[in-house]
């Protein structure tokens, strides 16, 4: 069976063979192919006004005398009825802030930042094929030079070049038996026809470099009719503000000159516009650096330039150290805490690393603790943080434990609420009911939880296992170190490795809490190293993006900030959103490249409504697979990544020795000032940092027992002006202190809560300054 | 004023004449005592007797002699009725009639024309502190409602006012009226009043103690069947709200037993010009017209006159109404039904024996029915037979063999001696006789009290019964101790203590009884989970009875504790029984200072609280925040709080924006009352109170020298007084 053809059955007459005479003729390409770029007037025009001169000439020969010269009187004429050219319209010309001058190396030019040399090559006629890579060109110049081109274009008509033969016959055939109308259309369509000129203007610090660029401009623009200016008419260029001067030029259509000079075409979409990427665009502009971290490289040339790092500004608004391994992140970290230390900074790095341990070799007074074996955390110690912030977070924080959402646990609160209040509470103070009341008890049991929610049963379930469970080493218990101890040391390294993942995120979210309840410090930098709780992707834990993103939030409004990550897809949007700053180790997975994409501005364009997102293909793949000494930086929302080489992992790593570390230990834990705290009062030592409210309230109540809580509370807001004053907080420690008791009184069926000042209160009282006699005025 | 006359017995009974007035029952009988000969009489007769006439009479008597007549009542609202009466029976004939509520801050000079005013307990207590000069001029002193002397608070201020009257005006006339109570001869005694008992009621009660599953069935049920029997009912309830409720749950089915002629002379009332704009809510307009009404103060009392009028012309059925008002409330009906019997001030209590008679005894119209109906309704038989015992002895009748409830009362008991009362009574004490000793105090008081008297007559009266000065553990336990408890504690009969618990909060001991039976004992001054304070504890399951003395075991505990434990005891034992100092207290704000001689005068700050008319707490609150209100939103906050202690309610914000939008604004009061959805009746109460607050905080921080605060004080003062002369006619309380 034969074939069908598939354009139907064969004709049965060749149509070829029936023609005579071909009618048209066949180009190989309607492309403009040039067979000589040079620009020329075309003599048909010289001609004319030639001839036309030379007969006026002949005919009359007065008459060129006397149109001469009625020229000249006019000239004269009109020079005198104006008067002298007034100076008042004219402007002062700004001294200028370069100076040239020629010297044996060449064209050197001064300005405020110092000295350089200038050479310039310069293209009048070019050859039919326009060559080179301009991009390449700027990607491989040295950050120590400085490179400009200029291009003059100028618009052409097409039929000009039709009739002087400068394209190839072929397509000036084809352009022959166009009308005008389609030759301007055919021209238009390839971006017009355009006389044009070229300079290459560059510059270096040493004479020595000068050949290096000349040759960088001819290796990237091969075309042997650049020429290069001499230096005296470069000067005279300069000063004239004319590099490319009059004179003879070349063709090229817009199309043609836009791939020769552009050459980034993939990004010159439509839809782009003005938003040209950030490619690895060399040399990388100098700017400040406070911690340098390692070399810009250019990926294309493999040399390195300057050393780069991140200022102090950018880790104040957020640094996200991303990808790579776990050791590899650990060298990114331990050269920002060398570069800290140089500085003078504190450090707080939280991790779930036991290796970073090592990073305590780094300064002598570094200290290294882990979770569970030196530091307790305690989560009813609110370490300054308003209790009416504390407590919700906790809440938000035990849900983690629970598994549940803890939103409607009002008696948790509750209890919450009055063991935070405590001061020394810690979490067996958690109860149900008045804690050491009769019904005080801190095991919910059937009778007690019959009225309570299954919310709270649950949350107390959760702090029971914080006493009783397996976190009871790392949670149960007086804070061994407060974590403003730990802010005052100059390098604090805690790892928490509890082995169990709830419990791990349950002291990530305590530590993250009792971190950013610090006292703003710009001179404290928290590096959290892999923060479990800011994973919220595929996390079983419930949605946490709210919770992740105001962690990320109120640590950055209390200072400097570093958050380290294998994965950053792995991190709510919101939480990213407030970390500026971007250092990227090698990611290999999508959604992490997608991310790092966006932080480090390699994204070409936003989704927009019409369009689809891009990146760009070749910086996303360099993230694949660059070395493992390589990270791209991108600093303070500049949307350029520049390409780092880090620097060698600083050689003091690792760990002290036992009795070293616990010396630097003993030396933050509390017992180091037992001495100052035996100076204290007994009211100091109950109300601690609230003494001078607990002073107001037993001084109010001595004079004016027994007074109605709301009383009291006014009467504090009032006095200190200071609405957030934790007034419950220290009525609630004076009164397990047993300083003041608390009553009730009835008016009309209204109970009303009151207190008195106790014995002990008064004496309290009498031991800080004996006031409590004296007429109190408020 | 009428001119004075010599046969003024005769002049009176032809004013009554005059006016169609003829005197019966009790109103006789007290003729027949030297009513109108100026002898002292105490009635003691059911609710529609016509106790108020024999008030009447005796002012009347005053008035002719050329004297004042006070005519003291409970409640602001009986107040109003009371006067009415008065102006518009002897208003014509000359007789000026005064009344005065609220206003503390004045002295009452205004009042000194009046031949009669009448006017509240509380007032008249006021007036008295303020030294008013035609005090003196009374002649006879009206007390209605006299066995509101045992209630918490007012009690201790009406036998105050009765020593004091009693001291100031030495031929004072005092009649005493009383609804029905037990032992009726002891307050007349007291009073030297020559008792009038009468038990008639003009309409056969008929008592009963009903138990239903369903309480609102119960309810309809009864309702039903009185007003099918073209008879009205009165439903008493604990709270406002249940009372609203219930009042639109009955509205269908009554309405349903109108007819059209009623339903359109309803109408016609509830439209007619009288009743124009007096601010009745809209939702009590559509029950009144289903012949349903509610009750309570939350009204304005013009809305409440029209429910109450409505009820007598019969064309309202049913009222459901509180039982706080109950005795303000003059309405007889067929059925009163009370659905419960708990206190309103405090859930745990119950109400007294004489309250739940008072509503009962509502029951039966004279003239129209033959038998009223008083019907407690229970949710369970148990509660049903522990009612029944409370209020009720039952007798059964052998003829018929049907068991009859006879209503039980209370006997009338002194509080004078609470210690709330006491500290108060101090001051007033102090003020009246200027520097003195707590022992003459003590004498002075006491000599002429009820509280001595209930002290002489009870033998379950405790040892001490009033203690002005220093409190200890000795003084507390005595004052919660019988005489004879005490002595033989002393001499060590009534057991050994060997004590467990001694801190700063509770003294608790194992005590050995003679029988070798062992108790736990223990005073805390702790706080319980219900918010109250713990109080004295014993395992015997009685450690306080409800006069409030100790159990054997917590005396012997209180005194050992004393004897060994000193100084703790004397803290802990007196907070437990919530005892306290009162010249402590009032020694500590500042109000009384020592004197030559060891006695004790008051400050000048002193004697203004005194005549302020402020209870303890709310002066010593004030006095503590008085510094911090020196600016608008601090003064409400203060303002708000001290009516609130005032007050006894729990007041919001929305008291705060009301005073400062009647400061600042034109709206009328019913306008601001529907803005902070606040009852209209309680609105006006709360503006009342908040001016003589206002003008209390202002004198006492002139007297303090709190520039500032005077300044904040004087210019909201002027604003109120101002918007308040200036207000809508219709906004005026009581016309």
């Amino acid at each position: 069976m034969s074939r069908k053809l598939v354009l139907g059955p064969e004709p049965a007459v060749d149509p070829f063979k029936e023609r005579t005479q071909p009618t048209v003729d066949t180009a190989p390409s309607t492309d403009v192919r040039w067979d000589d770029r040079t620009a020329g007037r075309p003599l048909r025009r010289v001609g004319v006004v030639a001839i036309f001169v030379v007969a006026l000439d002949i005919a009359y020969p007065e008459g060129l005398l006397v149109g001469t010269a009625s020229l000249l009187l006019g000239v004269l004429l009109l020079s005198r009825i104006n008067g002298t050219p007034r100076l008042d319209g004219w402007k002062a010309l700004q001294p200028r802030d370069i100076n040239l001058s020629l010297t044996a190396d060449g064209l050197e030019i001064t300005d405020v930042k110092g000295r350089k040399i200038v050479l310039a090559m310069v293209l009048n006629s070019a050859r039919t094929d326009l060559l080179g890579d301009l991009g390449a060109l700027i990607r491989a110049t040295d950050d120590l030079s400085g490179l400009c081109l200029l291009v003059s274009m100028k618009p052409e008509k097409a039929s000009d070049i039709v009739q002087e033969d400068k394209i190839s016959d072929s397509t000036s055939g084809f352009l022959g038996t166009l009308s005008e109308e389609a030759l301007r259309a055919y021209f238009t369509r390839r971006g017009g026809l355009w006389t044009a000129r070229a300079a290459l203007v560059g510059y270096t610090r040493s004479a020595g470099q000068l050949s290096a660029l000349e040759s960088s401009f001819r290796a990237a623009a091969p075309d042997p009719s650049w020429r290069l200016l001499e230096p005296s008419e470069l000067r005279s260029r300069i000063e004239e503000h004319e590099i490319i001067a009059d004179g003879s030029a070349f063709y090229g259509t817009g199309e043609e000159m836009s791939k020769w000079l552009v050459q980034m075409t993939s990004e010159l979409a439509s839809e782009v516009g003005t938003n040209v990427p950030a490619e690895f665009v060399a040399p990388i502009r100098e700017r400040e650096v406070d911690y340098k971290l390692g070399f810009v490289m250019n990926p294309e040339t493999l040399k390195l330039g300057p050393r780069v790092g991140f200022s102090h500004r950018d880790l104040e608004e957020g640094l996200l150290v991303c990808g790579g391994t776990q050791s590899e992140r650990r060298r990114v970290l331990a050269l920002l805490v060398m570069e800290l230390l140089h500085a003078r900074k504190r450090i707080i790095m939280v991790t779930n690393d036991p290796d970073a341990i090592s990073l305590t070799g780094l300064s002598d007074g570094a200290v290294g603790l882990e979770l569970g074996r030196d530091l307790v955390l305690n989560p009813i110690d609110p370490e300054g943080v308003p209790r009416t912030e504390y407590v919700p977070q906790l809440i938000s924080a035990l849900e983690v434990l629970a598994g549940t959402d803890l939103r409607g646990a009002v008696d948790l609160e509750i209890a919450l609420n009055r063991a935070v209040a405590l001061g020394t509470g810690t979490v067996a103070d958690v109860a149900v009911g008045e804690p050491g009341g009769t019904s005080g008890t801190s095991e919910p049991n059937a009778s007690s939880g019959t009225s309570m929610s299954r919310a709270s049963l649950i949350g107390f379930e959760a702090v029971r296992a914080l006493r009783q469970g397996s976190g009871a080493r790392a949670f149960y218990g007086m804070q061994t170190v407060p974590v403003q101890t730990l802010a005052d040391a100059e390098l604090v390294v805690i790892v928490l490795s509890l082995g169990s993942e709830p419990l791990e995120r349950f002291a990530w979210d305590l530590l993250s809490m009792k971190l950013a309840g610090l006292r703003s410090d710009s001179d404290l930098i928290i590096m959290l190293d892999n923060p479990e709780n800011l994973r919220v992707r595929n996390s079983s834990f419930g949605n946490r993006d709210v919770w992740s993103e105001s962690v990320v939030h109120k640590l950055r409004n209390r200072g400097p900030t570093v958050v380290a990550l294998d994965h950053p897809a792995d991190m709510a949007t919101g939480a990213i959103g407030s970390l500026s700053s971007c250092l990227s180790l090698r990611l290999r997975e999508s959604p992490d490249l997608r991310v790092a994409s966006d932080l480090l501005g390699f994204g070409v364009i936003a989704t927009g409504l019409h369009s689809k997102a891009r990146q760009s293909s070749r910086e996303t793949s360099f993230l694949r697979v660059m070395e493992a000494d390589m990270s791209v930086v991108a600093r303070g929302r500049s949307e350029i990544g520049i390409p780092l080489k880090l620097d060698e992992s600083p050689s003091a790593m690792g760990q002290p020795p036992v009795d070293e570390m616990t010396r630097r230990v003993s030396r933050i834990s509390p017992h180091f000032n037992a001495e100052e705290k035996q100076a204290k009062t007994l009211l100091e030592h109950v109300a601690g940092a609230d003494t001078d409210l607990a002073v107001s309230v037993l001084r109010l109540l001595t004079r004016y027992e027994p007074l109605t809580e709301e009383a009291i509370r006014k009467f504090i807001w009032s006095n200190k002006h200071d609405e957030n004053a934790d007034v419950e907080g220290v009525l609630a420690r004076l009164e397990k202190a047993n300083m003041i008791l608390r009553g009730h009184e009835v008016h009309g069926g209204v109970s009303y809560m009151n207190f008195r000042v106790t014995m002990k209160g008064t004496m309290a009282l009498r031991q800080i300054g004996g006031e409590e006699g004296r007429d109190v005025r408020h | 004023m009428l001119d004075t006359e010599t046969d003024v017995p005769s002049y009176v009974q032809k004013m009554l004449g005059s006016i169609g007035l003829t005197p019966r029952g009790v109103q006789k009988t007290a003729l027949e005592n030297g009513l109108l000969e100026g002898k002292s009489i105490m009635v003691c007769s059911p609710t529609g007797s016509g106790k108020t006439l024999v008030g009447e009479m005796a002012v009347l008597r005053a008035v002719v002699s050329g004297r004042k007549g006070l005519y003291l009542v409970p409640l602001r609202a009986l107040a109003f009725q009371i006067a009415s009466v008065f102006r518009d029976r002897y208003g014509g004939i000359g007789i000026k009639v005064g009344m005065s509520t609220g206003d503390y801050q004045t002295d009452g000079s205004e009042l000194a024309g009046c031949d009669v005013v009448v006017t509240t307990y509380e007032r008249a207590d006021s007036l008295l502190r303020h030294q008013t000069a035609w005090m003196a001029q009374i002649g006879t002193l009206v007390i209605d409602e006299v066995q509101s002397i045992s209630e918490p608070r007012r009690g201790a201020r009406l036998e105050s006012v009765i020593i004091r009257m009693k001291r100031l005006v030495g031929d004072l006339q005092l009649i005493a009226l009383s609804a029905t109570i037990a032992a009726p001869d002891e307050l007349a005694e007291w009073l030297q009043c020559k008792l009038i008992e009468s038990n008639e009621r003009p309409v056969q009660l008929y008592c009963k103690v009903l138990c239903f599953a369903s309480k609102e069935k119960a309810v309809k049920d009864l309702v039903m069947t009185t007003v099918q029997g073209n008879g009205q009912a009165i439903v008493f309830h604990r709270t406002r709200r249940e009372a609203e409720v219930e009042a639109f749950r009955l509205a269908a089915d009554v309405g349903r037993q109108l007819t059209t002629t009623e339903k359109n002379r309803l109408d016609r009332e509830l439209e007619s010009l009288e009743d124009w704009a007096i601010g009745m809510p809209s939702e009590l307009k559509t029950l009144l017209h289903d012949g349903t009404g509610f009750h309570h103060a939350g009204l304005n009392s013009r809305v409440r006159d029209i429910v109450e009028r409505l009820f007598r012309t019969g064309l309202v059925r049913v009222v459901c109404a509180t039982t706080t008002l109950a005795a303000g409330m003059d309405l007889p009906a067929r059925t009163v039904v009370v659905t419960s019997v708990v206190s309103p001030d405090d859930h745990e209590h119950l109400l007294g024996a004489n309250r739940v008679h008072q509503m009962l005894g509502r029951a039966g119209r004279p003239g129209y029915d033959k038998i009223g109906f008083g019907v407690i309704v229970a949710a369970s038989e148990g509660e049903a037979e522990e009612l029944e015992k409370r209020y009720f002895e039952v007798q059964t009748d052998q003829k018929v063999e049907r068991a009859a409830l006879i209503p039980k009362y209370d006997r009338v008991t002194s509080v004078l001696g609470t210690p709330s009362s006491t500290t108060e009574q101090l001051l007033i004490a102090l003020d009246a006789l200027g520097a003195a000793s707590l022992q003459e105090i003590e004498d002075a008081i006491l000599s002429q009290s009820f509280l001595a008297y209930c002290g002489v007559r009870d033998m379950h009266a405790p040892a001490r019964l009033i203690n002005f000065g220093e409190i200890t553990a000795l003084g507390a336990v005595e004052h919660h101790a019988l005489q004879d408890s005490l002595r033989a504690a002393r001499q060590k009969l009534l057991g050994a203590v060997s004590f467990r618990e001694k801190d700063e909060t509770v003294i608790g001991a194992l005590v050995t009884d003679w029988d070798r039976t062992q108790y736990t004992c223990r005073y805390s001054a702790r706080l319980s989970p219900s918010g109250t304070v713990e109080g004295p504890q014993c395992s015997c399951g009685r450690p306080i009875d409800s006069l409030g003395i100790l159990c054997t075991h917590l005396i012997v505990l209180g005194l050992s504790a004393a004897a060994e434990l000193g100084t703790l005891a004397d803290y802990v034992i007196p907070l437990s029984l919530s005892e306290s100092s009162p010249v402590g207290e009032l020694t500590k704000l500042g109000l009384v200072e020592g004197a030559e001689s060891g006695k004790h005068r008051p400050t000048k700050l002193g004697r203004c609280v005194n005549r302020l008319y402020l209870s303890m707490p709310a002066a010593r609150e004030m006095i503590a925040l008085l510094p911090t209100a020196d600016n608008g939103t601090s003064l409400l906050w203060l303002l708000r709080h001290l009516v609130s202690l005032e007050t006894g309610t729990a007041l919001a914000e929305r008291f705060e924006q009301l005073i400062a939008a009647l400061a600042t604004t034109d709206a009328s009061i019913s306008e601001l009352s529907r803005t902070a959805e606040l009852p209209e009746g309680d609105v006006y109460g709360l503006i009342e109170t908040g001016r003589w607050l206002l003008h209390s905080i202002g004198t006492v921080a002139a007297l303090g020298g709190l520039s500032e605060v005077c300044e904040v004080t004087s210019r909201l003062s002027e604003s109120l007084e101002s918007r308040m002369k200036r207000r809508d006619p219709y906004d005026s309380e009581g016309g």
